[in-house]
């Protein structure tokens, strides 16, 4: 008898135990062991359960007391980009190349049902009717353009030889030393805004045009050497370089104006910005949307840096009055950033460093890797 | 915040059901009608813009892969897939926190979420209709230390030892506030008509009010935390 009193005693001070932590069981505050011997005594004690259940209710009203926030311009871009890598695997960042066989909705937000064709995955439509007071992406997939060049996937990171002179090379005045970048904000600030990039165009490398690649003429076969050969092979050869030189030259005369009237009519909205410091070839773009649901949003893509390290990203930040603001972490499989800046000339520098990822950093600490001056100096 | 937005518009029942279903569509539209509340929420647990977009982002993917475990019956409440979208939000947030802040050793694990958001009597308790300033309200009226141990606990992720070891509380006073203002709050809130609760003291009863939205944040921020990065116009 006293042993079964001792017992009732000692279930109800377990049970009493149990359940004074309970509030902080539901609200995830109680340590590990204490957890898992709660959700032990929970599972068989049908009190405690219908407390949880109503302690639980009130902590998941919490964050209504919270103030909405504006999250970044780009979050739901970089949110389409991961699931769209989720969906269609890692190396596929546009959205499905066909239809989604289950069911969508349209932009009117009626529910398609899954054995009609569902329309390409529209997110830019949005449809909710609650206006956003943060920008969307453009409905292409491909916001930037590039020349050609550029148009290279960001995993690749191919190194390309500077196109442009360098000090001291092609007759360019010889690069003033450098001076020591302690700081982000101690960088000079340059007037120069914007540059253009259509002005220098970048000459493209004369590739091997088809049928035009040295002929069998002039390679050197096996049984073949200089003494063999007669004069006329000479002059054969030479008129064969000479062709080739002048088809060379006529082809890449019309690559350069095809290249040209596409810049002018296709990257009239992109800039080249003029490098005050660069690390290891380095360059950027700005680019503006000019798509009205988008104004005042820019992208700034990064091309020519290797790759980040693993746990370090990319990050944007804009100097102003000499304080270094950070604007964003650019994505790492496009190398861009999308930022909400309506007048690039209200600042002084556009700064990209590398810093700690997934979050960067809230100061630039790390190395910098590409600075250009904007308007503000 | 109700989301049934018009008769054309799908319900975010609809649309969790929908990302159950795969539609990547379905999602993007979540994001749209919630995205600020999620971005607000991480913030506020998170304290820097960055992680917290990343947080909110971890989430909806969370949705993505998690959504067949959202169980839309009985009745439609839109509360209920907001809630089922925060705790998702709130409970990766904190999980980043913890992380960062080296204290996941003693702390509560939060991979019991799939056991809370899959239990189908926690999310028909959420009464339909429940918004905004009611909730405030309703938080307004508790004693001070028991919403400040429940802010503790709930936005600043710290274990009920930990509050107390913070304020010099003993440790059954913290578990007592943070059990009682639960329990207060379940009180205003659950019924429809929070002035005929039953098990409420008259006094608890007449104190729900519905005074106007504060300007201010029920919960301030955390004193020290970097605040968004000022543009100039």
């Amino acid at each position: 008898m006293m042993e079964t009193q001792g017992s009732v005693n000692t279930l109800n001070g377990d049970h009493r135990a149990h359940q004074e932590l309970l509030g902080a069981y539901a609200l995830g505050a109680v340590g590990q062991d204490e957890a898992r011997a709660l959700a032990a005594h929970v599972a068989g004690c049908p009190a405690c359960r219908a407390e949880l259940t109503r302690l639980r209710f009130a902590a998941m009203v919490l964050p209504l007391t919270i103030d909405e926030r504006v999250p970044p311009p780009n979050s739901r871009h970089r949110l389409e980009a991961r699931l769209m890598r989720e969906i269609n695997g890692p190396n596929v960042e546009a959205r499905p190349a066909s239809p989604a066989p289950f069911a969508s909705f349209d932009s009117g937000g009626r529910s398609i049902p899954p054995s009609a064709p569902a329309p390409p995955v529209a997110p830019h439509q949005d449809a909710s009717p609650e206006p956003r007071d943060y920008p969307t992406w453009p409905a292409r997939v491909e916001p930037v353009r590039r020349d050609r060049r550029d148009r290279q996937t960001w995993p690749d990171w191919p190194e390309r030889p500077d196109w442009r002179a360098q000090p001291g090379q092609f007759g360019q005045p010889p690069a003033p030393p450098t001076p020591p970048t302690p700081s982000v904000s101690s960088v000079p600030p340059f007037p120069a805004w914007p540059v253009w990039s259509g002005a220098a165009a970048p000459p493209a490398a004369p590739p091997t045009p088809p049928g035009l690649g040295p002929g069998p003429g002039l390679a050197q076969g096996p049984g073949s050497s200089r003494s063999r050969r007669s004069p006329l092979a000479w002059i054969t050869a030479v008129a064969v370089l000479v062709l080739v030189s002048a088809g060379l030259l006529v082809w890449n005369l019309d690559l350069r104006r095809d290249l040209d009237d596409r810049e002018t009519a296709e990257t009239a909205d992109t800039i080249a910005l003029q490098a005050a410091q660069s690390t290891a070839g380095a360059r950027a773009t700005m680019t503006y949307l000019n798509e009205a649901d988008v104004a005042g949003v820019m992208v700034i893509a990064l091309y020519g840096a290797p790759p980040p390290p693993e746990n370090e990203v990319y990050q944007l930040w804009l100097v102003h009055d000499s304080v270094v603001i950070p604007f964003g972490i650019f994505d790492p499989t496009t190398a861009q950033c999308a930022v909400t800046l309506p007048d690039p000339s209200a600042y002084q520098q556009l700064v990209i460093t590398r810093e700690p990822g997934p979050f960067g950093s809230p100061s630039a600490v790390g190395p910098t890797i590409f600075v250009a001056p904007l308007g503000a100096a | 915040m109700d989301k049934v937005d018009g008769p054309d518009q799908p319900t975010d029942d609809d649309l969790i059901l929908a990302v159950a279903r795969r539609d990547p569509a379905a999602l993007m539209s979540l994001h749209d009608r919630y995205a600020r509340l999620a971005f607000g929420l991480a913030y506020r647990i998170l304290g820097e813009a960055g992680a917290a977009e990343e947080t909110v982002q971890d989430a909806f993917m969370l949705v993505w892969n998690r959504a067949t475990l959202f169980d839309p019956s009985p009745g439609r409440g839109q509360g209920k897939a907001r809630s089922w979208l925060m705790t998702i939000v709130h409970h990766r947030a904190i999980d980043v926190y913890r992380r960062r802040s080296g204290r996941t050793g003693d702390s509560q694990p939060l991979d019991g979420l799939e056991d809370i958001l899959s239990t189908p009597d926690i999310w028909g308790e959420i009464a339909e209709g429940l918004d905004r300033d009611r909730v405030r309200a309703a938080v307004a009226t508790l004693p001070p230390d028991q919403r400040e141990a429940i802010e503790l606990a709930y936005f600043d992720g710290l274990t009920h030892r930990e509050i107390a070891d913070r304020g010099g509380t003993p440790l059954g006073t913290v578990k007592g506030r943070l059990r009682l203002g639960l329990r207060k709050l379940y009180g205003l809130l659950a019924e429809p008509e929070p002035r005929t609760a039953p098990g409420l003291p008259a006094h608890s009863a007449q104190a729900v009010v519905h005074p106007p939205r504060p300007t201010q944040p029920a919960y301030p921020p955390v004193p020290g935390a970097p605040g968004p990065a000022v543009r100039p116009s």
